[in-house]
Order: C-alpha cells, then structure tokens, then sequence
C-alpha cells in the first residue's frame, strides 16, 4: 500500500465521524434555511420550500445589523486585545529567573478550564449592580462613589462583556505565543547583544518578527471564535440592555428558539454568519497568513 | 542570558502581580460570594468582605435540596435541577475521563509510529478495535455456554472447571475463566488464586464428587478417557437437571437492598419452575 492510500485509510473513520456529526447538521440547516420552518410547519410537519425568502427576511431585519455591528466591534476589541495581552504576558512568563513569572505560568491556564457558561456567571456576579464585588474593589479604592451598572449599561455593556472573554479565552494565546517564543535561537539574542541592541531593538527586530505566524494564526482562529461568543452573552447580558449586546450567535439564537420559533431564519442566518468568517478567514489567509509563511 | 537591573525585576514582578490578580479576581470573588448570603451581600454593598460566612450554600446543593441550612430554610421554591447536581457532576466526571483516555491513547499511537516507524494505528485498530466488534462478542458468548450451557443450577453443578490447551485456553478462558467453579463459590478470591482454591477445595469429598472436570476442548487428552471434554458435557450425556436449585441469600443480607423481600421471593418463584430432576 502506497503511502498515500495509507493515509487515505487511516483517515476514513475520522471523515466518517466528522461526516455524522458535522456535516449532517451543517445539511440539514442548510435545507432548513430555504423552508418555512416555524410553530405551526412544526406542528403540521410540513416544510413548504421558499427560496431565499428566509435569507431576504433576516438580511433586511435591522436587528441583524445591529448584531452584525456589536459583532464586529467585540471581535475587533476582544482579538486586537487578546494578541497584544498575549505577547506581552508571555514575554513575562518567559523571564525563567523571575519567581512571580513562574507563578503567573502555572496559573495562566486556569481560566481556560472555566466552562463558558460558568464564566459568564462568574463575571455576571462579578458585575452586578447589587452586590458585585468590581463595585466593591472600586469603592475600597476610592476610585467611585455610586456604583456603576456595568452590564446593565447600554454605553459599557458591550465592552463589559468583551473583558470575561478575554479572561477566558487568553490563556490559548499566550500558550501559543510562548510556545513561539521558546523556539527562537538564543544564539539571535546573543549576536544582536554584542552588535550593541537593547531590549527594545531586541524585541523589534527578533522577537516580533518571529512571531508573526503564530500571530497571524491567533488572529485568523480568535476572530473565528469571537465572531461566534454566545455563552458570555447568554450569562450575562442575554442581549441587552436593549439591543445593545446582541451579536450575530446571539440573533441566531433567540430567531430560532424565542417564539414564534423561526427555525428557518434562523439557519438562514447561522449561514450568513458562517460566510462572513469564511469570507474574513480567506482575506487574512491571502494577505496576512501567506505574506508571514512565505 | 541578560542582566536585569533591581528596577527592571522589580518591574516584572509588578506585571506579574498584575497578571496573577487578573487571573484570580473573578475566581476569589466567586470563593467569597459561595460562603455568604444573599442577605449578607446586599447588606453593605460597598464592603470587600462581608462580615458573614455560612456554609449553606454548599449544603444546601450537596444535599440535593434535602438540607436547606439557615438561609433557605424559608424558601418555599428551590430549582428542580438541584436534584441532578451529583449527576451531572457524573456526567462531567465521564467526558473528562473519556477526552482524556482519548487524548493519552491517540498520543501513545502517534509517539509509538514516530518513535518506531511502525504503523502503531493500524495495529491498535485490527488487534484492538476490529475484534470488539466482531470476535471478542463470539468468544464472550462462546466462553458463557461453555461454562454454563447445559448445567443445572446445583451449588457446585452450575458450572465446571477447564483444563485445556494453552492456545484455546487463552481465547476462551483467559484471567481464571478456566477455573470458573471455585470462582462460583468463593467469588471474591481473585483470578489468579483460583487454582490454589480448586486444589484446596478438591480436599472436600462434596466438592470433589460434584465438580465436574473438563479435559480438552474437542478431543480428551487423556488415554484411557477418565474426564469429559468441552464437547462431551454440552452433549445429551450431560443434559439434564440432576441437583436441586441453590439459591445463596447471604450477598442480600449482608447488603441494603431495596425490595429484598420481592427479589427472593421471584428467586424461589422461579427455581420452583426449573424441574429439580430430569436427568
């Protein structure tokens, strides 16, 4: 057997697996998105088909431009925060004869075992206006004297909820980045030393050009994910106050399982959202991803 | 590989500081908000740490709902799901152990073939996976008649004691399957004293006229034939129901079983129906 139909062979029962319990689902939304899928054709059992009536419906619901737009700026906020947090915290845990940067890497991957749910409700709590302990540091501190309503909020609401993501889901990076890190030369440093470079020259010149593929990797993953946050959402805000925080998954969500239960727009615009982070994961492949790898 | 000035480390340590108490805040508020009540919390909303610390609300989810402790002794309504909390801590317990037996199997695999070049996967799966689904079945059924299948359900009739040749041994009677009768008797000695206990209870004239011996699977060892073989006890000469049913009520009694009553009651039920002498 050639090695190419041995690879071939061993990766049947994944594409199997993934063929069951992926594609099936991503079908069979597809073929919801073109019918009449609502309380009453669940009822009936019947699905009359209507084109792309249900796409037409959900692309000139303004909400959903509203959820686009908070979409967008929680991706912008949460990716360009994370990357910079991430290398700059990983620079830290790199420092091996620093002791406070050995404790900070052994606790680093901590959030990251919080389950989304659970962390929306941690920082629920964390945020409340009656009794949550960030008001509480605040007011120890002196630094406010009536209490702030975070979440509840439509100007802070959107950003309050960009922050327990972050918390969540920046361990992932900077394991990443100090995975990176750890795999640059020392011999680099060492020239660029004796060649008179400071830290900063250091840093500029070495560090961040030899990550910028796993930064463009964090970028094209953590924008993937950020474009799809629905558990901090769910925890925290459900969308609101207002319309302030709903977001694209968010949309889906509430189209699909509030009443009148509109399974049909809501696939509809599961399916537009997952274009757009197809479309944005093909842009930053050509112009960042290729541009770092060649 | 560089020297940091005093200033500099003193810098990083703060950093450090920084990143440590991002990282913790929310989990030492949460530890802080589970030992108070809700009374407490919103007693003083601009206290760091409340003056009251209680343990209800642990009590009140460890035991399911069932001990409601000082601050939810008045509550009228407590969420149902309470009642699944050690459930689905199961459940959690299940996948962590799955992902992570997956995770250490797939790893194991993939170090083996990179470390020996030899295709690890491919082994795992016809040596491991093919045979769950197909032989392993066949010789569980297939040891479970041979041990049982035609036996009567007598104290130490209801199954026999196997000496074979290595290889069938193996397939059908692997970790003291062979010795299956003192197994039946004494079921808490392990595996691999069962043939010390055979021999000591072989010293017991019941054990030792009772006990049926199997020697060789199709054809006897032995010349003159003294003992049957596999095939010879699952034939007509062995059919039949010789010993009155045993029926062992200790193991109920030792232990809290609901319905005790009902199960010995449907044991005796049903060991009057197996005729006590057809043979």
């Amino acid at each position: 057997m050639s090695a190419g139909s041995f690879a071939f062979f061993m990766n049947v029962p994944t594409l199997l697996c993934l063929g069951l319990v992926l594609a099936y689902p991503i079908a069979y939304a597809a073929y919801l998105s073109v019918h009449r899928v609502g309380l009453a054709q669940l009822r009936r059992g019947e699905f009359p088909f209507n084109g792309w009536e249900n796409y037409g419906r959900v692309l000139e619901d303004p909400l959903f431009w509203v959820a686009i737009k908070n979409t967008l700026i929680f991706t912008a906020v949460t990716v360009s925060s994370e990357i910079i947090l991430a290398v700059l915290i990983a620079l830290l845990i790199n420092q091996s004869g620093i002791w406070t940067s050995r404790v900070t890497r052994f606790l680093i991957l901590l959030p990251y075992a919080i389950p989304p749910i659970c962390n929306g409700l941690i920082w629920s709590f964390l945020y409340s206006f009656q009794f949550g302990f960030l008001n509480r540091i605040l007011f120890t501190a002196g630094l406010i004297n009536d209490p702030v309503n975070w979440a509840g909020n439509p100007d802070t609401a959107l950003y309050a909820v960009t922050v327990p993501y972050i918390w969540r889901t920046l361990p992932f990076a900077i394991i990443l980045v100090h995975a990176a890190l750890q795999g640059i030369p020392r011999e680099l440093y060492e020239q660029a030393a004796i060649d008179g470079a400071n830290a900063w020259h250091r840093f500029r010149q070495i560090t961040l050009p030899m990550l910028q593929q796993i930064i463009a990797i964090i970028l094209i993953l953590r924008t993937a994910f950020a474009f799809a946050v629905f558990e901090e959402i769910l925890a925290i805000t459900q969308g609101g106050p207002g319309d302030a925080t709903w977001v694209a998954a968010w949309y889906s969500y509430k189209i699909t399982f509030s009443p009148p239960n509109n399974f049909g727009m809501g696939s509809a615009s599961a399916y537009i959202l997952a274009l757009m982070i197809g479309a944005i994961a093909l842009v930053y492949m050509r112009f960042v991803y290729r541009r770092v790898t060649l | 590989m560089f020297k940091t000035t005093p200033a500099v480390r003193l810098l990083l340590h703060v950093a450090n500081l920084m990143v440590i108490v991002f990282i913790l805040l929310p989990l030492v508020a949460v530890l802080i908000g589970s030992i108070q009540s809700e009374k407490a919390l919103q007693a003083d909303t601009r206290r760091l740490l409340p003056l009251e610390f209680t343990l209800d609300n642990f009590t009140v989810i460890l035991s399911k709902g069932q001990q409601r402790g000082r601050i939810f002794e008045q509550a009228t309504y407590l969420p149902d799901n309470i009642k699944s909390f050690y459930a689905a801590f199961v459940n959690s317990a299940v996948v962590a152990s799955s992902v992570t037996f997956l995770t250490l199997l797939f790893g194991s695999l993939a170090w083996i073939t990179h470390l020996t070049g030899v295709h690890a996967w491919a082994y795992y799966g016809l040596l491991w996976v093919v045979p769950i689904f197909t032989s392993f079945s066949f010789f569980m059924i297939l040891r479970q008649w041979v041990q049982h299948g035609n036996a009567d359900r007598g104290w130490l009739t209801n199954t026999r004691v196997f000496f074979i040749d290595r290889a069938l041994n193996h397939a059908v009677f692997p970790m003291g399957q062979d010795y299956h009768l003192p197994h039946h008797v004494y079921a808490t000695v392990p595996h691999y004293r069962l043939k010390e206990l055979h021999e000591i209870l072989m010293d017991y004239p019941e054990y030792r006229e009772q006990a049926v011996e199997v020697h060789g699977y199709f054809h006897s060892p032995e010349h003159p034939q003294v003992h049957p073989t596999v095939i010879d006890i699952l034939g007509p000469e062995y059919a039949g129901h010789k010993h009155p049913v045993y029926l062992d009520h200790s193991v109920l009694e030792d232990c809290v079983v609901e319905e005790k009553d009902a199960i010995i009651q449907d044991g005796e039920r049903a060991a009057n129906l197996t005729p006590p002498s057809a043979g």
